[in-house]
């Protein structure tokens, strides 16, 4: 009888080794029908999800209300460490922060007395016309608890939700302008989709020249400014909400026109998407 | 019972190194290396008993619910791509190290394409391939000393 040795060393018989391989193709073709069947599901996963199936956003926000404890446990010591690097810059930066802050307090203060007669000017101007103000009287901030992961989708996620009293289409800001709106609520936490999401519209005014479009995301990075002729705009122009479409209040600031290429009008934000660590979230403009 | 504890064990593993992957702790590099997918890779080839097609369809959605996505999309991902290493693991698993690299470029690359078509199909806009290459590229070039991290540990246990 013929023989063969095995890996370990032991002879096997013909008839051995054959049923060995068999049992190999056996298991592996059994594995790959479990996996056909299990791809079927999360096809239909994947269609459910997409038509907003009322399940699936149970369970999303089942799933977020679990996991956002333990993102913010796990996220703990790189925030510390995050929040001990920029202790340290700011400390070897304070004399040159100190002086730039003299200066610009100096300038900021003969702002304000100028600004003064124009508030009162316009507290009165909108006294007359009735005209309500634009910005709510308690925004949430929330904290930043995850970032994009997928080079198609932006969006973040942030430690508050239904329990903090977000809900959908509320817009996120930070200290230097508009971050984008919510698309997504659990019980604590909630999904942002960021401007510079390939599905983000945000209907915007070109400061200087009164021109209207939308800024959406783009595949490059930076958000386009769409049904804006280039010649009306210019490089280094202000771009911010003009308040249209019932989501985002006016004078939002939202960035800058950073370069023009043929028709396409490119807007660099002024927020750094890429690092957030607080937001603040309005009442969308119909809400208000 | 005992080999519910045992698959329970990568499954956190997985689910700790995607919330790593969220939270960006490698935000210093140009390019963030993926840390679910050299382990799914690893695993595959060398303790498939620890990683169940389930595990994967778990990881799937929880990273679609963590990143905002369609729940199932990242699944149908990993199970595609846990299906081609079982095809191949024969070849591979008792090659010598640099065939097993280059599967794993491989296996990388096949992600990225896979990430991208996807993408298309559910978000019907056209993304550059180039980023999800590039994304995937420093994991490969991380591996070696990746997959010496993993042997280690599992000695250990």
């Amino acid at each position: 009888m013929e023989s063969w040795r095995s890996r370990t060393g032991t002879t096997l018989s013909n008839k051995k080794l054959l049923l060995r391989r068999a049992k190999a193709s056996f298991r592996l073709y059994r594995q790959l029908i479990f996996i056909s069947f299990f791809l079927l599901a999360t096809v239909i996963l994947v269609s459910l999800s997409s038509v907003q199936s009322p399940i699936i956003h149970k369970t999303r926000s089942l799933i977020l209300s679990i996991t956002t404890p333990v993102i913010q446990i796990v996220s703990m010591p790189f925030d510390l460490a995050k929040g001990m690097k920029n202790y340290m810059i700011s400390w070897t930066d304070a004399r040159r922060q100190s002086l730039a802050l003299a200066e610009e307090n100096k300038n900021l203060k003969a702002i304000i007395d100028s600004m003064e007669n124009i508030k009162d000017e316009n507290n009165e101007l909108r006294k007359f016309l009735n005209v309500r103000a634009t910005l709510p009287s308690s925004p949430i901030t929330a904290k930043v608890l995850s970032y994009p992961g997928r080079p198609f989708i932006k969006s973040i996620l942030i430690n508050v939700g239904e329990e903090e009293g977000i809900h959908l289409q509320q817009v996120a800001i930070d200290d230097k302008g508009l971050i984008g709106r919510v698309i997504t609520v659990g019980k604590s936490s909630a999904h942002i989709l960021l401007l510079t999401d390939i599905n983000s519209h945000v209907p915007i005014v070109v400061k200087d020249t009164e021109t209207q479009g939308i800024l959406s995301g783009s595949k490059n990075g930076l958000p386009l400014l769409r049904y804006v002729q280039a010649k009306l705009v210019h490089v280094g122009d202000v771009v911010e909400t003009s308040g249209h479409g019932g989501i985002f209040p006016s004078h939002i600031p939202v960035g800058k026109i950073s370069k023009i290429e043929g028709e396409n009008i490119f807007v660099e934000l002024f927020s750094d998407l890429e690092n957030l660590s607080f937001v603040m979230l309005l009442e969308p403009l119909g809400q208000q | 019972m005992k080999l519910f504890l045992h698959q329970l064990n990568p499954l956190l593993i997985l689910l700790l190194c995607d919330i790593l992957d969220r939270i960006h702790i490698f935000r210093f590099l140009p390019w963030e290396p993926l840390l679910t997918l050299p382990l799914i890779y690893h695993w595959a080839i060398y303790r498939p008993e620890l990683l169940s097609i389930f595990t994967l369809l778990i990881l799937g959605v929880f990273d679609d619910a963590i990143g905002g996505g369609f729940l199932g999309q990242t699944s149908l991902m990993f199970l595609m791509l846990y299906a081609g290493v079982l095809l191949q693991k024969h070849h591979i698993k008792d090659a010598r190290f640099s065939s097993i690299w280059k599967g794993f470029a491989l296996f990388m690359l096949t992600a990225g394409v896979l990430e991208w078509v996807i993408a298309k199909s559910l978000y019907k806009q056209i993304v550059s391939l180039n980023i999800f290459i590039f994304q995937n590229l420093l994991a490969v070039l991380l591996y070696p000393w990746f997959n010496k991290l993993i042997k280690t540990l599992e000695k250990r246990n």
